[in-house]
């Protein structure tokens, strides 16, 4: 069994998954003619994102654009939704500077249109990926 | 004009499709001009009620002579049509038999003791690469095989569907002629369609899309997405993603906020 989404599943040996000790995401690795991916996670979890976005290399060198999706509610709420989740979010941070870094994708973040518009959408996504909002380097595109 | 040579009178042809009065208006230039102008004023056809077939079959009451050759992108549209084929078997739909793209939407819903099929619309048009399905009520093997009987298919998306009750997927048994699946798959995981996703999957090398739309809702969607992902891995180029599993989108839990 593997931990993936906040909930567990059991492996398939038919299934090659990428299955780590904590979570479970798609594996990317052999995917080097992908051009763009687009994440939409509905639900509080965003491992799975970090996970899959973990064998990105140089090899994938026509990726150009990765887009992830925040739910718009989460930026506003980290009393309601807890520091794990939170930290799911720097680790993603993360893994989209060291791809901004090394391979030059710049990441683009979208917003979807709710009740917090205007200067709050800059300063959650400042919340949720504080290196890339620091930098400058997250395209943020309110849908 | 009866000088200008056939290239120039199909080029300005070409420069008026999309539209349709100055193309009705060439229609009766001369008869030498209809093919030309048929050609850009059926490319798309949509068949939205069972009127507007019933309107189409009154118009052009053999199918050898309908312009339907000429219709590149079929839409149909509601159930109401559907029943309207099946009272003509074997009919109008073959007259379609160049269509590239076709869609199918709309609400099935069935009464007890009537059963449609979707047999008559098995590769009416052997050049269809793209289909897109959003309906509900169907049975899944019914979606699997009119999706199978096309051997040049390359684009699929079913999205917002919702079959009825896993019928065990028993038909499909063309180990020759399997859709080339090389193009895109948009695939909502909603509605009973993982035994569509788990028969895909077990086609023998047959799954090389290279744009995938998945969306997963339910635990068990996952592996299937995994897997869908891993075999389209070596063609893949876009890849695009939702997670929405029951009852946990942010915006169910955090309703106001």
């Amino acid at each position: 069994m593997v931990r993936a989404l906040g909930i567990n599943f059991r492996t398939d040996d038919s299934l090659p998954l990428l299955a780590g000790p904590r979570a479970t995401s798609f594996n990317l690795l052999k995917a080097t003619r992908l051009r763009d991916v687009v994440f939409r996670p509905g639900v509080l979890s965003v491992e799975w994102i970090t996970l899959a976005l973990q064998v990105v290399t140089c090899k994938h060198q026509d990726l150009r654009r990765i887009s992830v999706d925040v739910p718009y509610h989460l930026a506003c709420i980290r009393q309601a939704i807890g520091e794990e989740i939170f930290e799911q979010w720097s680790d993603l941070d993360r893994i989209l500077v060291r791809l901004w870094e090394s391979l030059s994708i710049r990441p683009n973040v979208r917003w979807t249109k709710g009740r917090w518009e205007g200067d709050r959408v800059g300063d959650c996504i400042g919340r949720l990926l504080p290196e890339m909002a620091r930098r400058g380097t997250v395209t943020v595109d309110v849908v | 004009m009866s000088n200008l040579p056939c290239e120039s009178l199909d080029h300005i042809a070409d420069l008026l499709d999309g539209g349709q009065t100055p193309l009705r208006n060439c229609c009766l230039v001369s008869k030498s001009w209809i093919p030309r102008t048929r050609k850009h004023l059926f490319a798309k056809i949509h068949f939205r009620t069972a009127k507007n077939l019933l309107s189409w079959k009154k118009t052009f009451p053999d199918p050898s002579t309908s312009p339907a050759c000429y219709a590149e992108a079929l839409f149909i549209g509601g159930p109401k049509v559907i029943t309207a084929t099946e009272v003509e078997a074997g009919g109008w739909i073959r007259g379609f038999s160049r269509v590239v793209r076709l869609v199918m939407v709309g609400q099935y819903v069935f009464s007890r003791g009537w059963e449609f099929s979707f047999a008559l619309f098995h590769g009416f048009s052997p050049v269809i690469k793209s289909i897109r399905i959003s309906t509900l009520g169907f049975l899944s093997s019914q979606l699997l095989d009119l999706i199978l009987s096309f051997r040049l298919l390359e684009d699929l998306s079913i999205i917002n569907c919702y079959g009825r009750t896993p019928d065990g997927l028993l038909a499909v048994a063309r180990p020759s002629g399997l859709p080339a699946f090389t193009g895109s798959l948009g695939l909502d995981m909603r509605g009973g369609m993982q035994p569509i996703a788990r028969r895909l999957l077990s086609l023998p090398g047959h799954i090389h899309f290279r744009k995938l739309t998945l969306k997963w809702s339910r635990e068990e969607d996952i592996p299937l997405t995994v897997a869908f992902v891993e075999r389209c891995s070596r063609t893949l180029e876009s890849l695009d993603i939702t997670c929405s599993l029951n009852g946990t989108c942010i915006r169910d839990q955090f309703p106001h906020g």
